[in-house]
């Protein structure tokens, strides 16, 4: 992932921030966060880490304050963007806006392909109908690049559904 | 796996093949905050589980009473992380007896499942993981997402939570300075390609691994065509990059002296090792020298510090190198 600043080095922070209304979002290398002021305390992360520390005081309102916690396992934005790890799964649905914003920059805008575990696997009857309800409310907050992926899903998995009749699974 | 023109690998470069599933356990969060409670009994609760496992017996090996030069060395073999063996009060290892089955307990993920094996053989591996996968979704609960897949510590591992990779030999493309090359326009592609115990210059093992840089969005076996596909075409270019290397006396020399001095050594440091097993092993798979290359690789992994002193009590480096001279002597000489 590049630092969105230089587009050259990669990028090691993310920066949430909210000036009159408008959020935004962005990846830096450390050098560029070094030359707004907000150097130092990156510099040891990992090449994996997302800092998002001291520089609410610097650089003012944050949408998404650094002490937002998962009510599960307690671990704060700040040090989920700091460590670019999770704490609990519950996490992935508390720090969704980060993710939706991080996870392009890793896999591509792609949802799961692959293998389901036996206790999900009982649940692919309701799939299409929870895909749909996803699909409106990507539409609703216009996430189209999500509504895309969705969309695309369900076309594979009617398809799927037509086609298949008793295959082995 | 419904893939019809499966790429030919030239398998003479190709030194082992391993497959990792990372997954987690819905009912606990994720081992870095995990408290240590919790993770000896998780520790236990997976080690009962897996006594019952059919196809494999697995020793358990509780990390608390691993020594460090013992962790070291199954960081040499591949077995387990360099941190995993320091965070001992919360992680074990389960090990299957030929050591190609593994399962690492709260490294970064609750389990890590792992299966090695010598060439190329990723097919293999993933239907024997799969198996176990299998056995183990049957007993607990995964955390899972329909739209993430399996949910794991680290973003980067979500989805199929697969790290397919591929061990490589590529001496000719090493001493081309063409590395870097390949590992820019494979990374296009969604692989990642580093290089293992300090590579990029020409001393050194050449030796490199290959694997997906992710795993959300792609299934399993198309992870798997496509590093197969990958590691075919690095192959045929580092086929290309030997082309006319051998007719000349002076290349075939030097990796004859290279195998002279491996039979002759009496001190051997593991610098000098890892350079004259890259040109040991390169004659070999020219069929220039008559050599057991599985051997080789073993012995190349016996030759490591902590392997070394595992096998004896040689504190100081100056008689590790002395060992390491004495078993590479003992086994060229067959
Ligand atoms: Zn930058
Ligand atoms: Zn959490």
């Amino acid at each position: 992932m590049l630092c969105e600043n230089c587009k050259k080095n990669t990028a090691t922070t993310y920066f949430k921030q909210t000036v009159n209304g408008k959020t935004r979002e962005v990846f830096l290398c450390s050098e560029c966060a070094a030359k707004l002021g907000l150097g130092d305390s990156f510099s040891n992360f990992g090449n994996f880490g997302f800092g998002l520390s001291a520089m609410s005081d610097l650089l003012g309102a944050f949408s998404a304050p650094a002490s937002a916690k998962c009510p599960t396992c307690g671990i704060t934005l700040n040090e989920v963007s700091r460590s670019g790890t999770m704490g609990c799964a519950d996490c992935y649905d508390t720090f969704r806006d980060y993710l939706r914003r991080l996870l392009p920059r890793i896999s591509g805008n792609k949802i799961h392909n692959g293998k389901v575990p036996h206790a999900a696997e009982k649940n692919e009857e309701k799939e299409i109908p929870a895909l749909k309800k996803r699909l409106e409310e990507a539409i609703k907050t216009e996430n189209f690049e999500e509504a895309t992926v969705l969309r695309d899903k369900i076309r594979e998995l009617e398809a799927k559904k037509n086609s298949e009749g008793g295959d082995a699974k | 796996m419904s893939e019809t023109n499966l790429p030919v690998i030239d398998s003479r470069m190709v030194v082992s093949s391993r497959i990792r599933l990372a997954r987690n356990l819905k009912k606990y969060p994720f081992p870095s905050r995990l408290s240590e409670e919790a993770a000896r009994e998780m520790k236990l609760e997976l080690h009962d589980l897996l006594k019952e496992y059919p196809h494999e017996t697995f020793d358990f090996l509780d990390m608390k009473n691993v020594t460090s030069v013992q962790a070291g060395a199954m960081t040499e073999e591949h077995l387990i992380s360099p941190d995993f063996g320091r965070n001992g009060e919360k992680t074990a290892l389960l090990l299957g007896r030929e050591k190609t089955l593994s399962v690492m307990i709260n490294e970064e993920d609750h389990l890590r499942i792992q299966a090695m094996g010598f060439g190329s053989c990723l097919e293999d591996l993933y239907r024997r993981i799969n198996e176990l996968d299998d056995y183990i979704d049957g007993k607990v609960e995964y955390a899972f997402s329909d739209k993430y897949g399996y949910l794991t510590s680290c973003p980067t591992n979500l989805g199929t939570g697969i790290r397919a990779s591929v061990m490589l030999h590529l001496p000719a493309l090493t001493r081309r300075g063409l590395m870097e090359r390949v590992i820019h326009s494979v990374s296009q592609v969604g692989i990642t390609v580093r290089g293992l115990y300090g590579e990029g210059t020409q001393a050194g093992a050449c030796l490199y691994q290959v694997s997906n840089s992710y795993s959300l969005g792609i299934s399993e076996s198309e992870t798997i065509a496509l590093l197969n596909r990958i590691v075919a075409q690095i192959c045929e270019s580092e086929k290309k990059a030997r082309e006319n290397q051998f007719p000349d006396l002076r290349a075939r020399d030097e990796l004859y002296r290279s195998y002279g001095i491996l039979k002759e050594c009496r001190m051997l440091t593991s610098a000098e090792f890892r350079t004259l097993y890259s040109k040991v092993r390169l004659a070999a798979e020219e069929g220039l020298l008559e050599l057991d290359i599985p051997a080789l690789d073993r012995l190349f992994i016996e030759c490591q510090p902590y392997n070394l002193m595992l096998t004896g009590d040689s504190e100081s480096e100056n008689e590790r190198d002395q060992r390491r001279a004495t078993l590479v002597r003992e086994r060229m000489r067959g």
